[in-house]
């Protein structure tokens, strides 16, 4: 059967069309202010006129493409171009700094390739007992998912714990502004009809990272930046060692079951994919102060993660035909104007089609590969660009992607409040990434405390007695517990370490 | 700034922060929903922020941790000039785009930006020049491709 879809794409045309989508899929990815989901919101027109298995050729592509382009401005700008990436900032960005940029772009490209294609395979075979299981979630079984990664927060925040469980409580009070979820009652707007929507994931991620580290970079100026300090334009192969990929393959399986875990789960998805996995990695190393130095393992961690996602967002779509996120509604609505609807029959209805996009997947996959791995030395002479000319541009593209998602100056000037929210929480030395992650996990876990309790007639007793739902609750208190442990005992450390520097 | 007082501001703020949540939660009414309203979690949230917060502020306050390290001033020296018409620049750009248009309010940020953050050296005549061909060459290229080749929409101001 694979191989009448492999036929059905293997055609000039349709490959065509699959590298086109991954190219432009890639362009958007990197752009900071420019997503997967754009990318594919901009060509779904585009796929009107074409056959059904071009069009979902190249929105395949797209997708592909643009989930995986984010690890290029993580690297080396140390800003995520899609929230599928911030993890990959942690470890990629000092490699980059080292003068490793070629070695951290090589792995993440490597492995980005091999964790989608983990989730594809996945997809391709036993996506339909997976997506029954899914099926089987409640809204209890979801809150406690989302508490669970939420408390994530806890072993994310580098330095002081307390400062990173503020910044996640943050992050969901800016969730919080706007249409509550069940009931519709307006919260925080302040009479601002432009606020009902509540702000949007894009203005403030790259409010937070793209504008944040503008004004930082402004704030020391004239101290050497402009020169080009960390090209490397010196790299064999990948840019690591068989002997480095066997070590790291525990991490890249786990990291891609992970991924692909929690790209089944509607709601959830790549955004947080990359920094849970990047967290368990941290938390099962045998070196985890090693973490956030530029090591292999953080990058491996975030990209496999996040490109597994793909395939895991797409067990859901195809099989239930449930979208989990915007990038893989809009795939949606592009396979529905081709008149294929996913669901429970499309296996026995269109098997031919469900084969040529397992091909496609494949294909783009690949093409992703190649694409980036034969541009990389291009994407690293980005960084001899000195930053007082990049930056600014950077800055224009951002202002792009913000207003051109709604078409609303409003967005652009979250964005620059965002900027300086950022910026200030920077100085004050609170972590972001907690910003983030509780500002996508903050509305889940109402939403689904709220339609339990609904359902439940307000008793809390379900979300203990749900088998799914305690498991994730009690992990969720270990995982605190552990995290609060291991940061006294660093405490205990360093101040053992201040007493004795102060002696000698 | 030393960084002890970068931790007071620090959890002074978030401490604020949390009271004003509270405070505007109270305005929230409730609905008929079973289980909680949406002034729940608005409630929750703040009181987690002022509970962390205050604890967070207690133990700076009874820190045993060497004061001499705390009070180290922060290594390199924060160009407030730079920093303060970078910030101008942002809110100008984004008060003038609608009115003046895409084009013309992004070649006036991009040069304005470039010679702001540009180092001493590189502030002479050939930069300068330079500066200006990419922040008209710039706004240009992405305009057309966004606009004719993606037909995303941007605001057209006077030259529209």
């Amino acid at each position: 059967m694979l191989i009448t879809g492999l036929l059905a794409v293997l055609n000039i045309q349709t490959l065509l069309l699959i590298f086109l989508g991954v190219a432009i899929g890639i362009i958007f990815g990197a752009i900071p202010g420019m997503t997967a989901t754009m990318a594919v919101a901009l060509c779904l027109p585009i796929t009107f006129g074409l056959e059904p298995v071009n069009g979902i050729s190249l929105l395949i592509g797209l997708y592909i493409g643009g989930i995986s382009g984010g690890l290029i401005s993580a690297i080396l700008l140390k800003i995520p171009g899609t929230p599928a990436s911030i993890a990959t900032t942690f470890d990629g960005h000092p490699m980059a700094a080292r003068g490793e940029a070629g070695r951290a772009l090589g792995i993440g490209i490597v492995y980005s390739f091999l964790g989608g294609l983990f989730s594809i395979l996945i997809l391709m075979f036993i996506s339909p007992p997976l997506a029954k299981i899914a099926l089987k979630f409640s809204s209890y079984d979801y809150f406690s998912i989302t508490v669970f990664a939420l408390t994530m927060i806890a072993s994310l925040s580098q330095g002081s714990l307390l400062k990173g469980l503020l910044a996640g409580g943050i992050g969901v009070a800016f969730s919080l502004v706007g249409v509550a979820p069940l009931d519709g009652y307006p919260r925080f707007t302040f009479g601002f009809h432009e606020l009902d929507g509540g702000f949007g994931l894009l203005p403030l991620l790259i409010g937070l990272y793209a504008i944040g580290e503008i004004l930082k970079t402004s704030e020391s100026r004239g101290t050497g930046f402009s020169t080009d300090e960390i090209a490397d334009y010196h790299i064999k192969g990948f840019g690591f060692s068989l002997k480095e990929f066997e070590l790291q393959l525990f991490n890249m399986f786990r990291s891609s079951v992970i991924g692909t875990g929690i790209g089944i789960l509607p709601g959830i998805g790549g955004s947080t994919s990359n920094l849970i996995s990047y967290i368990t990695a941290k938390n099962q190393s045998k070196h985890p102060e090693k973490f956030g130095t530029g090591i292999m393992d953080g990058i491996v961690a975030s990209e496999a993660a996040n490109n597994a996602s793909v395939g895991g967002a797409l067990i859901p779509l195809l099989t239930l035909g449930i979208p989990g996120d915007t990038v893989t509604a809009m795939l949606l609505g592009g396979l529905m104007i081709q008149g294929i609807r996913p669901g429970p029959l499309l296996f026995t209805t269109n098997g031919p089609i469900v084969y040529s996009i397992f091909a496609a997947l494949i294909v783009a996959n690949v093409a992703m590969l190649v694409m980036e791995f034969l541009a990389m030395r291009g994407f690293v002479r980005l960084l001899s660009v000195p930053k007082h000319i990049l930056f600014p541009i950077i800055m224009i593209l951002c202002v792009v992607g913000a207003y051109a998602t709604n078409n609303r100056i409003f967005d652009v000037i979250c964005l620059i409040i965002f900027g300086l929210v950022g910026y200030g929480m920077m100085r004050l030395k609170f972590p972001l990434p907690p910003v983030v992650l509780g500002f996508i996990l903050g509305p889940i876990a109402e939403l689904n405390l709220r339609r339990g309790l609904q359902l439940s007639d307000g008793s809390y007793a379900p979300f203990l007695h749900k088998p799914i739902s305690i498991v994730f609750l009690s992990v969720a208190l270990i995982s605190l517990i552990v995290s609060i442990r291991n940061n006294f005992k660093e405490q205990k450390v360093n101040q053992a370490l201040g007493k004795y520097s102060k002696r000698h | 700034m030393t960084s002890s007082k970068r931790d007071y501001i620090a959890g002074f703020i978030a401490f604020f922060f949390g009271i004003c949540i509270l405070l505007a939660s109270f305005g929230i009414s409730k609905t008929k929903l079973a289980g909680v309203g949406p002034d729940y979690l608005p409630k929750v949230i703040a009181i987690y922020i002022i509970g962390l917060s205050s604890f967070y502020l207690l133990s700076l306050v009874f820190s045993k941790t060497p004061s001499k390290e705390k009070n180290q001033k922060e290594a390199t020296a924060i160009e407030n000039k730079t920093l303060l018409l970078t910030i101008a620049l942002l809110i100008a750009y984004v008060a003038l785009i609608e009115s003046l248009g895409f084009l013309l309010v992004s070649a006036l940020f991009l040069f304005g930006q470039m010679y702001v953050l540009a180092p001493d050296k590189n502030r002479n005549k050939k930069n300068i020049i330079f500066f200006a061909v990419l922040a008209i060459v710039v706004p240009i290229a992405v305009y057309l491709l966004f606009v004719n080749v993606f037909d995303l929409m941007l605001p057209a101001g006077i030259l529209g």
